[in-house]
């Protein structure tokens, strides 16, 4: 039996760090494909995706409720954002070679369920390089949404915008990323 | 309501943009715009593609897959405990290096002035000279290096106090009682500090006072050549007055060497403890190398956390 995230929140807040870490658990997997997918680079992912936990560990007083991933995933946001504008390096393996070279360590369940159609491999490479060429606002907007299944109020508490803003980024980078596909061949 | 800026085509209907029907594809649509789209696209070939391929897509993203951590993020006691990303260290180490530097240059400048309280100091006492002839009263010179003899404070002239003393400090120190020649009436003392391990003292007017025998003394003491009526020719310089109140009953004024070096009218210097890296006397005491090295080790150990809070930035 799963343990409501309220559950765990609360007793994380109460000093519990087991508890946190089951909420790591839980949401590590998605917060690093994330970063990832944002920053490109699975280093720098690993890094974003720690200090985020460790940041939402020191600040788990200011969390008033609501969706817990939103509220997490913000702060995933923020850390790539600030790593990406600090780090002058260039991705050592980007998210592209890594699945060309199938050096990732693993595939996860895609996290908008199971009634999902099988991809080859090269469709895959192709999507996520369509993907990494979005501007980032978009990039980040269609993945919490159509890759990752958050709603538009969760997405628009993870971006900090209202939710109008938020459906005009997720369609404005979804008309763009079609028009990748097309050019690509994938459509 | 409906956005449609799309025209053309074989259909008589405005087509929606392509931002509605991506949402239409996707789901995101509600309500009555809904309804209105999807007769468009039943009898549009255009849209109907349009959002064929939308729906193409939308499949293909929720496919894309989700990729596992190379480990877990999960947090230790050690990371809760002692955040590494702060740069806390590095401000108090960058504190530390500023105490510690301001520290040595106090003490390096105690030590090259010979100062009162440390005993690593030496102290040139003159003034209250002026009872005899020479008139030239508190003048000094260090080392015996002719004496540019600034005049200081000679506020007790006439009193005629002859001949050197060495005013010795709390612990060490020895009197001299050096008084060969008080013709000149000038009068020199060589107090120590507080401390009172050394005491240097030169001769009055020509006079040769080797040394002064304090208790632990490891300094140089160099002997003071002061002829009044001889021209410097090796100008000294003299510092500033540090005290104008010794530990004698005289109104005197301090005066410190900056390089109290022997020459030929000084021939009687004597050494009684480590010199330092200048010629002649120096003195010399480890704290000021001590503290030199505390702050560029902790300026180092700034510059390292500060390194590293820049670029490591994350728990590897």
């Amino acid at each position: 039996m799963t343990i409501p995230d309220e559950s765990l929140i609360h007793e994380a807040q109460s000093g519990s760090l087991q508890s946190f870490n089951s909420l790591v658990e839980r949401y590590q997997t998605q917060a690093y494909s994330l970063a990832l997918r944002y920053v490109g680079d699975n280093y720098l992912a690993e890094d974003v995706t720690q200090e985020a936990f460790l940041s939402a560990w020191n600040s788990l007083g200011s969390f008033k409720g609501g969706s817990f991933r939103a509220w997490l995933f913000r702060i995933v946001l923020n850390e790539c954002r600030d790593i990406h504008r600090k780090s002058a390096r260039q991705p050592q393996m980007s998210l592209e070679k890594m699945l060309e070279e199938g050096s990732l360590l693993g595939i996860a369940e895609p996290s908008a369920g199971p009634d999902t159609v099988a991809m080859s491999g090269s469709t895959l490479r192709a999507i996520e390089r369509c993907m990494q060429r979005l501007p980032d606002d978009q990039r980040v907007a269609v993945t919490l949404s159509d890759v990752q299944g958050f709603s538009y109020d969760e997405i628009s508490v993870v971006l900090g915008v209202p939710v109008g803003t938020v459906k005009s980024r997720i369609n404005r980078g979804r008309v763009q990323l079609r028009k990748l596909l097309l050019e690509s061949g994938e459509l | 309501m409906l956005r449609l800026i799309q025209t053309g085509g074989t259909h008589d209907m405005e087509h929606p943009n392509s931002e509605t029907l991506a949402e239409f594809a996707f789901g995101g649509l509600g309500g009555g715009e809904r309804e209105r789209v999807e007769s468009h696209v039943r009898d549009c070939e255009q849209c109907s593609a349009e959002v064929g391929q939308y729906t193409a897509m939308s499949g293909m993203l929720a496919a894309l897959p989700e990729y596992e951590p190379p480990r877990s993020f999960a947090l230790s006691d050690f990371d809760v405990a002692a955040p590494r990303r702060s740069l806390l260290p590095a401000w108090l180490s960058l504190a530390a290096s500023i105490v510690l530097a301001l520290g040595m240059v106090g003490a390096i400048a105690r030590s090259n002035s010979g100062g009162g309280a440390s005993n690593s100091s030496a102290q040139y006492v003159s003034g209250a000279a002026s009872s005899g002839g020479a008139g030239q009263s508190a003048s000094e010179s260090s080392a015996g290096a002719g004496g540019t003899a600034s005049g200081v404070n000679s506020a007790a002239a006439g009193r005629g106090m002859s001949g050197m003393r060495v005013v010795p400090g709390s612990s060490g120190g020895a009197e001299t009682g050096g008084s060969t020649s008080a013709t000149s009436g000038s009068s020199m003392q060589a107090s120590a500090g507080s401390s009172g391990t050394s005491a240097s003292i030169g001769g009055s007017a020509g006079a040769s006072v080797p040394k002064a025998a304090a208790g632990r003394s490891s300094h140089i003491v160099p002997a003071l050549g002061v002829r009044p009526e001889r021209t410097p020719t090796l100008p000294v310089p003299v510092q500033t007055i540090v005290n104008t109140s010794v530990a004698t009953a005289t109104t005197s004024a301090v005066i410190r060497p900056l390089n109290p070096s022997p020459t030929a009218t000084s021939p009687s210097i004597s050494p009684s403890g480590p010199v330092g890296g200048r010629s002649g006397a120096r003195i010399e005491h480890p704290l000021p190398w001590i503290l030199g090295v505390g702050s560029l080790a902790s300026f180092l150990l700034f510059l390292f956390f500060l390194i590293r809070g820049r670029l490591h930035t994350g728990y590897r």
